[in-house]
C-alpha cells in the first residue's frame, strides 16, 4: 500500500512538469497581451513597453518559463500580473468557496443517486425504473447555466426565498451562508445526480445478473440484504470511479455555476484571469487544479479495495 | 509546490482573516461587471476601478456636468496669462480619512510621487513632456501651507482638463496609504467615503467618512458638493449581466449601470425599477488600418465612408438611443459646433465608383469585432452589410475583447469596430488617435497638420479660437478618412424605485454621493 502511494506520488512529479510546460505554452498561444490590460486604454507605446518589462514579458519564453518554474519550486505560485496579488493567496481565498459548494453537492448527489440507481436496477423495466431513467435523462439534458437561471428566476425572483447575487461563507455566518449555497448546490446536484444514477443503475444491473446474487437469493436471504450486502459493494465501484472524475473536474472550478451565482470560486478566478490574460494566475491555478485531479484520483484508487475485494494495491 | 499547497490548505483551515458582517439594511448596492484592480490610483486601473476610486479620492479639480473644470480640493485657481503657471489655493478644513489636515506639502508629495517613474503612474507621459501632446511640468512647489504652484515648461491651456480627467485620476492620498514597496492596500483619501472592506471577487464596501466636509455648491458631475447620504456603499462584483438584472429585479441590487440597450424596454416595464439615461462621451468608431496595402489608398477609404450610413448604424447599434457623430469632438461637448456634424455623405453609388476608380478587385477584408460589447458587434454587422452592398468582400472576425485590444495596440487589424472611452476635452480626444504609427501602432491618424493644430489648441485660452482649430481638424479628418466616427453612446442605468438622487452623467461613471435609499426599501 505505502509503495503504491509513494509510486503514485512520484509519478505526479513528471506529470506536473509536463503539465507546467503545456500550461505555460497554451496561455501564451492565446492571442492577447497582459500588459495591455495592466496599462488600460490610456496606454501609449512607452507605457506598454514599460509594463512588459515590469512583467518580464520582454524576455525569451524559455527564460520566462524557467523563472516561473523556479518560483513554483520555491513554494511560490507567482503573482497576478493585473492586481499583484500572490496566486497562493488567491487560491486560498477562492478554493474553499468552490470546495464548499462542490463537496456538499456531490454528497447530496451521491445520497440521491445511489439508492435511486439501485432501486431502478432492482425494478428494471418497471414503471418505477422508467420514471427514474426518464427524470435522470431530463436532468442530464439541462445545461447547468439554464438550470441556474431558472432557479434564480423561481426561488430568487418569483418566490423571493433566496438571494440572487452575492456570497457569504458558512464559516462566517452559517444561516446566511446556507441560504447562498442552496441554489448553486441544487444546480450541481441536478446535473451530477443524473450521471451517477445512470452509472449506479447500469453497474447494479450487471451485478444482479451474477451467479453469486442468484446463489444468495437461493439461500433465502431477504432482498434488502442481497442488495445491500452483496450487490451494492460491487456495483458501487464504477460509480466511485465516476465520482472521483467528477469531483476532480468540479473542484477544478465550476466556472459556469460560479458565474451564474456570483460565487468567488476558483473557476471564476480562472475564467476571469484567462479573459484578462493574467498569465501568473492562469498558470498557478491550472497547476493547482492538476494537483487536485491527482489527489482526488489517488484517493479514489485507495478507496477502491474497500468496495471491490478483487483490487489489491 | 508542496509548500505552496501547504500554505493554501493552512490559510483555508484558518478561515477568512476578516469576519463577515451583514450589510447594513441601508447599504446602497451597485453592480460592477468586474472587480477593482486595487487601490493605487492611476497605477493599476480600469473603468470599474475608477468608479470606486472616485468615491475615495479627490483631486485638486474635477469636471462638472457641463464638462467644465471646477475646483475640488482647491478653493481657487490662478492661471498666468502665458499658461505656464498654475497656482492652487487649497480649500480650508479638508482632512484625510485619518483626520489629518490636507496641506500643500501633501499635494506636492502626491504630484512628485505620480511623476516618479518608479510609481508606474500610467498618465505620467501627460505631464512629463514625453507624450505626443501633453504638458511638461517643470516644478511643483508648496507656498506656505495652502498654496501649490505648478510651473510648466511650455504653455498648456488644457492642463486643468488633464488634471480633472476622469480616467487618469490625479488622486491626492495620504503618505500613510503606501506600503514600503510603494503599493497601496489601505487607501487614505479625502473623498466622501472610505474603504471598509474588499472581498476580492465579491464586493467592495465603502463607509461614509464622517469627517467629510462637502463643498457648498450643488452636486454637478464630479464637482460640487459630494454629500455622502448613504452610510454604506457596496459595489457588488456581478460579471454576468443577466444575473445582475435578476439581482436588480429581486431587490438584491439597487443600481445596475450600463444596461444593454436591448434590455432597456424590459427594464422600463419591470415593477419597482426605473431607468435613468445620459448621453456620454464614449465615441464608437470604425477603425481603418491605413498602412494596409489596400486601405492605404485614400480613395478606398473614402469609398468605405460613402458606403456607410452612420445614422442607420447608430440606430441599429444603439437601439435608436445614441446620437450619430462623425467627429472626435463629442456631441455634448461645448466645442461641438455644427461643423462637426458634417461627415462623408452616405452615397453607395459614389462608393462603387470610387472602388472602381481605385481598381478594387474584390480582395477580402476582415472586420474585427467582439461579443463583449454588443454595440461593437452590432456596429460590425451593420457596417459589413453596407460594405458588401457596394461590392466589397468584407468578413467578420469575432475575437474576444482581450485579443481585440491587443490587436488594436499592435495595429493588427484591417477594419475594426471599436470605441474610445470618454475624453472630456477635444485635445485629449485627438491625442488618443493622432500620431505616427511608428511611434505607437495604436495611433490611427498620421497627420502632421492635424497634430500641429491640436498642439496649437493646447496653447490657446480663447475658447472660440480653440473651437475653430477643432473644426479645421475635423475638416482634415473628413478629407483623409483615417477613421470613421459613428456615434456617441447613450448610457441607461436601471435603478430600484427606492433609490433617490441617482443620476448618470456625461462621463459615464456612476456617482453614489447625493444618493440614498428610501426607508421603505425592501432589503
Amino acid at each position: 500500500m505505502m509503495r503504491y502511494v509513494l509510486g503514485k506520488l512520484l509519478l505526479t512529479v513528471p506529470t506536473l512538469v509536463i503539465l507546467s510546460v503545456i500550461i505555460f505554452g497554451l496561455i501564451r498561444l492565446v492571442p492577447g497581451d497582459p500588459a495591455v490590460f495592466m496599462v488600460g486604454d490610456l496606454a501609449d507605446a512607452a507605457a506598454l513597453d514599460e509594463a512588459r518589462r515590469e512583467l518580464g514579458l520582454d524576455r525569451p519564453y524559455v527564460v520566462q518559463y524557467f523563472r516561473w518554474l523556479g518560483t513554483v519550486l520555491s513554494g511560490d505560485l507567482g503573482r497576478s500580473v493585473i492586481t499583484g496579488q500572490p496566486v497562493t493567496e488567491a487560491i486560498a481565498s477562492r478554493f474553499p468557496v468552490t470546495a464548499q459548494v462542490v463537496l456538499v453537492a456531490m454528497a447530496l448527489a451521491l445520497l440521491a443517486a445511489v439508492p435511486a440507481g439501485l432501486y431502478a436496477a432492482w425494478r428494471q423495466n418497471t414503471a418505477a425504473d422508467l420514471t427514474i431513467v426518464l427524470i435522470m435523462n431530463i436532468f442530464l439534458s439541462i445545461p447547468s447555466f439554464w438550470m441556474g437561471l431558472m432557479l434564480i428566476l423561481v426561488l430568487g425572483i418569483y418566490l423571493d426565498w433566496l438571494p440572487t447575487v452575492g456570497y457569504v461563507s458558512v464559516t462566517d455566518d452559517l444561516a446566511a451562508g446556507l441560504r447562498y449555497l442552496v441554489m448553486p448546490v441544487l444546480s450541481i446536484v441536478f446535473i451530477e445526480v443524473a450521471s451517477l444514477t445512470r452509472m449506479m443503475r447500469a453497474s447494479t444491473i450487471e451485478v444482479l445478473r451474477q451467479e453469486y446474487v442468484t446463489h444468495a437469493r437461493a439461500k433465502g436471504l431477504p432482498e434488502r440484504v442481497v442488495l445491500l450486502r452483496h450487490v451494492f459493494k460491487n456495483a458501487f465501484a464504477p460509480t466511485l470511479t465516476l465520482t472521483g472524475l467528477m469531483l476532480g473536474s468540479l473542484l477544478g472550478g465550476v466556472a459556469v455555476i460560479e458565474t451564474v451565482f456570483t460565487l468567488p470560486g476558483i473557476g471564476r478566478l480562472l475564467v476571469d484571469s484567462i479573459y484578462a490574460r493574467d498569465y501568473g494566475v492562469v498558470q498557478g491555478v491550472l497547476l493547482f487544479v492538476a494537483l487536485i485531479y491527482v489527489a482526488v484520483n489517488l484517493t479514489v484508487d485507495l478507496l477502491y479495495p474497500m468496495f471491490d475485494p478483487r483490487v489489491r494495491l | 509546490m508542496i509548500r505552496a499547497c501547504a500554505l493554501v490548505i493552512a490559510i483555508w483551515l484558518a478561515g477568512p482573516a476578516q469576519g463577515w458582517s451583514a450589510p447594513a439594511g441601508d447599504a446602497l448596492r451597485l453592480a460592477l461587471q468586474g472587480d477593482v484592480r486595487g487601490f493605487n490610483p492611476g497605477v493599476n486601473r480600469d473603468g470599474e476601478t475608477d468608479t470606486v476610486h472616485h468615491h475615495i479620492f479627490e483631486s485638486l479639480v474635477a469636471y462638472d456636468a457641463d464638462l467644465k473644470v471646477q475646483p475640488m480640493l482647491a478653493q481657487r485657481i490662478v492661471v498666468s496669462d502665458d499658461l505656464t503657471r498654475y497656482e492652487f489655493h487649497l480649500r480650508p478644513n479638508v482632512t484625510f480619512h485619518n483626520g489629518e489636515a490636507v496641506t500643500a506639502e501633501h499635494i506636492v508629495w502626491n504630484w512628485r510621487r505620480m511623476l516618479d517613474p518608479e510609481t508606474g503612474w500610467r498618465c505620467r507621459s501627460w505631464y512629463d513632456g514625453s507624450a505626443n501632446q501633453g504638458a511638461r511640468i517643470d516644478s511643483v512647489t508648496a507656498v506656505g501651507n495652502d498654496r501649490i504652484v505648478f510651473e510648466l515648461a511650455r504653455p498648456s491651456a488644457v492642463f486643468l482638463d488633464r488634471m480633472a480627467n476622469v480616467q487618469c485620476l490625479t488622486a491626492i492620498l495620504h503618505p500613510d496609504s503606501l506600503r514600503p514597496d510603494g503599493s497601496v492596500d489601505h487607501p487614505i483619501g479625502t473623498g466622501p467615503y472610505r474603504l471598509a472592506r474588499w472581498r476580492r471577487g465579491e464586493y467592495i464596501e465603502l463607509r461614509r467618512f464622517d469627517g467629510y466636509r462637502p463643498r457648498s455648491e450643488p452636486r454637478t458631475g464630479y464637482a460640487g458638493g459630494r454629500q455622502p447620504l448613504a452610510p454604506v456603499l457596496r459595489f457588488l462584483v456581478v460579471p454576468d449581466l443577466a444575473i445582475a438584472q435578476a439581482g436588480l429585479l429581486s431587490g438584491d441590487i439597487d443600481i445596475l449601470p450600463r444596461v444593454p440597450l436591448h434590455l432597456v424596454d424590459q427594464m422600463q416595464r419591470a415593477p419597482d425599477v426605473r431607468t435613468e439615461a445620459a448621453d456620454v462621451l464614449y465615441w464608437a468608431v470604425l477603425l481603418i488600418q491605413s498602412r494596409h496595402p489596400l486601405l492605404r489608398d485614400i480613395t478606398v477609404r473614402r469609398a468605405i465612408a460613402h458606403a456607410i450610413n452612420i445614422e442607420q448604424v447608430t440606430a441599429i447599434a444603439s437601439f435608436d438611443q445614441a446620437t450619430a457623430n462623425p467627429s472626435a469632438v463629442p456631441h455634448i461637448s461645448r466645442f461641438h459646433t455644427p461643423a462637426h456634424d458634417r461627415g462623408i455623405a452616405y452615397d453607395p453609388e459614389r462608393a462603387r465608383a470610387l472602388l472602381r476608380a481605385a481598381g478594387y478587385d474584390g480582395r477580402p477584408l476582415t472586420l474585427q469585432t467582439n461579443r463583449k460589447y454588443p454595440f461593437m458587434f452590432d456596429t460590425a454587422v451593420a457596417v459589413q452589410a453596407m460594405l458588401v452592398a457596394v461590392g466589397m468582400d468584407v468578413r467578420l472576425e469575432v475575437v474576444d475583447w482581450a485579443t481585440q485590444l491587443a490587436n488594436y495596440f499592435a495595429g493588427d487589424f484591417e477594419l475594426a469596430a471599436f470605441g474610445y472611452s470618454g475624453r472630456t476635452h477635444p485635445v485629449l480626444n485627438y491625442a488618443a488617435i493622432l500620431g505616427s504609427k511608428d511611434q505607437s501602432p495604436s495611433y490611427q491618424w498620421e497627420s502632421e497638420a492635424a497634430l500641429e493644430l491640436s498642439a496649437a489648441a493646447d496653447q490657446l485660452v480663447d475658447r472660440a479660437a480653440q473651437a475653430r482649430l477643432f473644426e479645421r481638424i475635423h475638416e482634415l479628418m473628413i478629407e483623409e478618412v483615417p477613421i470613421i466616427g459613428l456615434f456617441n453612446r447613450r448610457e441607461v442605468d436601471a435603478v430600484r424605485a427606492t433609490v433617490v438622487g441617482y443620476r448618470p452623467w456625461a462621463a459615464g461613471r456612476p456617482r453614489l454621493w447625493g444618493v440614498a435609499k428610501r426607508a421603505d426599501a425592501r432589503r
